[in-house]
């Protein structure tokens, strides 16, 4: 089985979120959801030393993320119809005839991912636009990224970078496994970092 | 941040359906220990439905959860994998073992220790559902949840609802029960009432230490020591007002105020549970 994963150059991201409404436009989706999001995460200190000089170690990193198509997705475990599945080709996606709506995908998900539309009457998430993928092109996502901080491909092929993303906001890799690698930048926090705050809550949340 | 009235179809699933399935409890007591006649237990019988409508209630809550109904057949799939899957198998056999009890016994023919064996079955079913009803919520990426203690919450408000249903049953049959009744009825509400508070006020005690990028978890809801004591209050008031039905032969007026008080106060603290969700990341 191939497996797809995605990867992400934290060095390069500039925190244009273009990745974000790329999503949002190509799957014509409303304001309020995406299947991919941008946190800002910022934190540091200013300091005042004896001569009145100010110093600080702030500082503000981005971490862009979608459905991370895990080796142990916690939302296909839960999923009461097997509607929420892992294809051939390892992408995570919703089979929209057999899902009931009940919404324990979205409440399991540690990447915020799949999205009950109840008008749909189904879960709704990033399968890594497998149609796009199966005419040999990228997910819009990765196409749009200007700074080329997105990849997706093959986990085999694909660039590792730090190795499976383990970065606020994100969880330990260890939960859930996720096809998601990030080289990370020299701000970057650990997964569990309570030391940076989300700074665009309000957009995100 | 707030309550948890986002998930107000699953509160009265959670409420209703372990309540009503646990009612058969006080039932196989009144069978059991009442020895009604022949007459008493046709009333008896004719009753349960009220449980039996409180229990398809729940579960018309569970159904209004859901974004699409239609496809609700297919959480067989899951069983054994997913805790939803079991949750509602571990419903529907106790549905289905009750139905079959209360056709039988409507029709006549079920004959005393077959009746009585049937019941006390029956409660052990209704408490394993109230058991899968907690597991239901104990994933490993919901710190808050994934706690023994959503088991022990979820059993302690089936047995303090439960107990104040089935003797408003009793109560509305007009079936003669025995001296101690009153006690009876008293002790397992109030034992319910105590399992479900150790098991809430455990979990809310063990929220300071869960966190994730968005804070603690103990500032999701301000006013969860509140929902919590709006619980105490009710499940107290629906046992004291059960003891004194029972001194009047378990008065249907003053049973049916308890199983009002009784429901509110477990869909408060499950409206509470709810809103405790957090997630281990986001």
């Amino acid at each position: 089985m191939t497996q797809y994963g995605f990867y992400f150059d934290a060095t390069r991201c500039t925190g244009c979120k273009t990745c974000e409404a790329a999503c949002r436009d190509y799957h014509d989706l409303p304001l309020d959801l995406t299947y991919r999001h941008v946190y800002e995460l910022e934190g540091g200190t200013w300091t005042q030393a004896a001569d009145g000089t100010w110093t600080t170690d702030s500082y503000t990193f981005y971490t862009s993320f979608a459905c991370s198509h895990c080796d142990d997705p916690a939302c296909t475990q839960v999923c009461p119809t097997g509607a929420m599945h892992k294809g051939d080709d390892g992408l995570v996606s919703v089979d929209t005839h057999r899902c009931i709506g009940c919404g324990y995908c979205e409440l399991a998900c540690p990447y915020g991912n799949p999205h009950v539309d109840r008008d749909k009457g189904h879960s709704v998430k990033c399968d890594g636009c497998a149609s796009r993928v199966a005419a040999g092109e990228q997910p819009v996502c990765v196409e749009a990224c200007s700074m080329r901080a997105l990849e997706f491909g093959p986990v085999e092929k694909l660039n590792q970078g730090d190795g499976r993303a383990a970065v606020a906001p994100l969880p330990d890799p260890s939960v859930t496994t996720p096809n998601f690698y990030i080289k990370n930048c020299a701000a970057a926090q650990p997964s569990g970092s309570t030391s940076c705050v989300v700074a665009n809550e309000a957009e995100v949340k | 941040m707030g309550f948890g009235f986002e998930h107000a179809a699953l509160a009265v699933f959670t409420t209703l359906a372990p309540m009503g399935a646990a009612s058969f409890i006080a039932l196989a007591y009144a069978f059991v220990a009442g020895k009604p006649d022949a007459e008493t237990a046709k009333r008896l019988d004719r009753w349960t439905a009220v449980p039996a409508i409180v229990m398809v209630a729940g579960f018309v809550g569970a159904f209004m959860h859901l974004a699409n109904p239609l496809n609700a057949f297919g959480v067989f799939a899951g069983v054994g994998s997913s805790p939803l899957s079991n949750e509602i198998v571990a419903g529907l056999v106790f549905a289905v073992a009750a139905l079959v009890y209360w056709v039988l016994a409507l029709a006549g023919k079920l004959s005393g220790g077959a009746r009585n064996g049937f019941l006390v079955v029956l409660s052990v079913l209704a408490l394993v559902f109230a058991v899968f009803c907690g597991l239901a919520y104990m994933m490993g990426t919901i710190p808050t949840w994934n706690t023994p203690l959503s088991i022990v919450q979820m059993v302690g408000y089936a047995l303090a609802g439960g107990a104040v249903l089935g003797f408003c049953v009793v109560g509305l049959a007009h079936a003669e029960m025995p001296k101690g009744a009153p006690a009876v009825a008293l002790a397992l509400a109030l034992v319910g009432v105590l399992v479900g508070a150790v098991g809430f006020g455990a979990q809310i005690a063990g929220l300071d230490a869960i966190r994730n990028i968005w804070g603690s978890a103990a500032a999701l809801v301000p006013a969860i020591w509140g929902l919590f004591g709006t619980f105490a209050v009710c499940g107290i008031v629906a046992a004291g007002l059960t003891y004194a039905a029972g001194k009047k032969a378990f008065s249907p007026a003053f049973m049916i105020v308890a199983c009002v008080v009784v429901a509110i106060g477990i869909f408060v603290a499950r409206i509470g549970f709810y809103g405790l969700y957090m997630g281990v990341a986001l």
